[in-house]
């Protein structure tokens, strides 16, 4: 916020000719101190309807991010008020748990039953593409084991530094890291 | 970093746990075995429709699986950490990407269980990314006997890509899996640039969490031109603060390099962040 308002609370602004808004030159210009009243008003007419976004200082790709996200929002409305027609059209399956029952074994046709099947794939499916959970005691006996390891491989290297240190003559308490 | 670890798997075993328990008893209801109840047909509407499941993005946690981990010594801790936690890891995608994100994520974590620490991390598997950046401190911290509250990160783009980097930096890690948003990495001029029309993202190449006194930290900061780019799980970029002390959403603020006739409140105004995952 103080880095937008960076642009208009500032001594530049008393400078004729200011860029409220550098991305777009011209568009936000500050008429003047010595401009009339009507020459402000036309100045503040002649913005832009629609203010771009670098009049909050971001580039003009957030208007391409912003219809994203809209049209994100209005697939997933559609989505919900498909489901709750739904739903209204057709009793659920906890109002009336038999209909699910009688369609899923195929004894009835009726209108739900491709659909349902449908569901049931959609489902085995992410089952089957499910990974087995991580062996914790595997995982844990490895991470212990290579602790042991990296141990080993440090008293290795000090033992080693404390036999050179040893033939130089420099005391080893003094050396060990 | 093995605790890191451990607790990671811990959460992704609660997770596949729920899912394959939700998931078996919907069939069994879509059978007639069993009776729906509102939290099934939740799942049910939510696959058709291409969502995510709240029950899954609401993983009640059962710590049953900590039973499991005979010599963790933190398990108390964690079990406790467990209870009050109440969602999994934050993600914006729809089903159709969340499922293959998912997969992605525990291949990695069987990767690192299999082979040990990965030369470079992916930043966007973990479920709490702030206990793997401690976990980064501490052990440079142990290892050159210096209190963790004396160190703090240095942050380097590294010029080698992922696939050719065979062994971790002496010290720290190098993390990879962000994307830059509001602005793009320009490779000839090593540092932030204005995006392309319609470049919404861009990833980050690798990056080099180098633990450092945070002295000179300090003062490597104030000697170049960089900008402090905050990190988030998600697009979102808000979070709630949690019983640890962390945000659910800020990971941290990282030190990007900027060209010259940049400056910081540029970026800012352009709402330059960085992100684990994307929305797709």
């Amino acid at each position: 916020m103080l880095s937008i308002l960076d642009n208009y609370y500032s001594d530049d602004v008393l400078d004729h000719g200011y860029d409220f808004v550098r991305d777009i030159p011209g568009a936000y210009k500050y008429p003047g101190a010595s401009a009339g009243v009507a020459e402000t008003v036309a100045a503040v007419r002649a913005f832009p309807v629609n203010d771009a976004p670098g009049v909050f200082g971001l580039h003009a790709n957030a208007n391409t991010a912003v219809a994203l996200a809209d049209t994100s929002n209005l697939l997933n409305v559609m989505l919900t008020v498909d489901s709750a027609s739904q739903a209204v059209a057709t009793p659920t399956v906890l109002e009336n748990p038999q209909r699910r029952r009688t369609s899923s074994v195929g004894d009835a046709p009726n209108m739900g039953a491709g659909e349902e099947e449908g569901d049931r794939a959609r489902v085995e499916e992410i089952l089957s593409r499910l990974p087995d959970e991580f062996d914790l005691k595997e995982a844990e006996k490895r991470c212990v084991g290579s602790v042991m390891v990296w141990c080993v491989m440090r008293q290795l290297k000090l033992d080693g530094w404390t036999r050179a240190l040893g033939t130089t003559g420099i005391p080893s308490s003094t050396s060990t890291p | 970093m093995n605790t890191v670890l451990l607790q990671e798997l811990i959460r992704y075993n609660n997770l596949l746990a729920t899912m394959k328990e939700s998931l078996s008893t919907l069939l069994a209801a879509m059978k007639g075995l069993v009776l729906m109840n509102p939290d099934l047909e939740e799942v049910a509407t939510s696959l058709a429709n291409g969502w995510v499941p709240q029950l899954w993005r609401k993983v009640r946690w059962v710590c049953k699986a900590i039973a499991s981990v005979p010599s963790d010594p933190h398990r108390l801790c964690f079990a406790m950490w467990c209870r009050g936690a109440q969602a999994s890891y934050p993600s914006l995608k729809s089903l159709g990407s969340w499922i293959p994100d998912l997969l992605a994520r525990i291949i990695f974590f069987q990767d690192w269980v299999d082979h040990g620490c990965p030369p470079v991390f992916w930043i966007s598997g973990f479920f709490f990314t702030q206990s793997f950046l401690t976990g980064t401190l501490q052990d440079y911290a142990r290892s050159h006997k210096l209190s963790i509250d004396t160190i703090s990160f240095s942050f380097e783009v590294v010029h080698t890509l992922a696939e050719d980097i065979d062994s971790p930096p002496s010290d720290g890690c190098y993390v990879r899996g962000l994307f830059l948003v509001g602005c793009r990495w320009d490779s000839s001029l090593w540092a932030l640039e204005e995006p392309h029309p319609c470049q919404l993202w861009c990833p980050l190449p690798v990056l080099w969490l180098h633990p450092k006194l945070t002295q000179e930290v300090e003062k490597e900061t104030n000697s170049s031109h960089v900008l402090t780019c905050p990190v988030y799980k998600t697009s979102e970029r808000r979070g709630q603060l949690s019983t640890t002390g962390h945000s659910t959403n800020f990971v941290l603020a990282v030190k990007l390099p900027m060209s010259a006739q940049h400056t910081e409140t540029h970026w800012v105004r352009r709402g330059v962040a960085l992100l684990c995952q994307l929305d797709s």
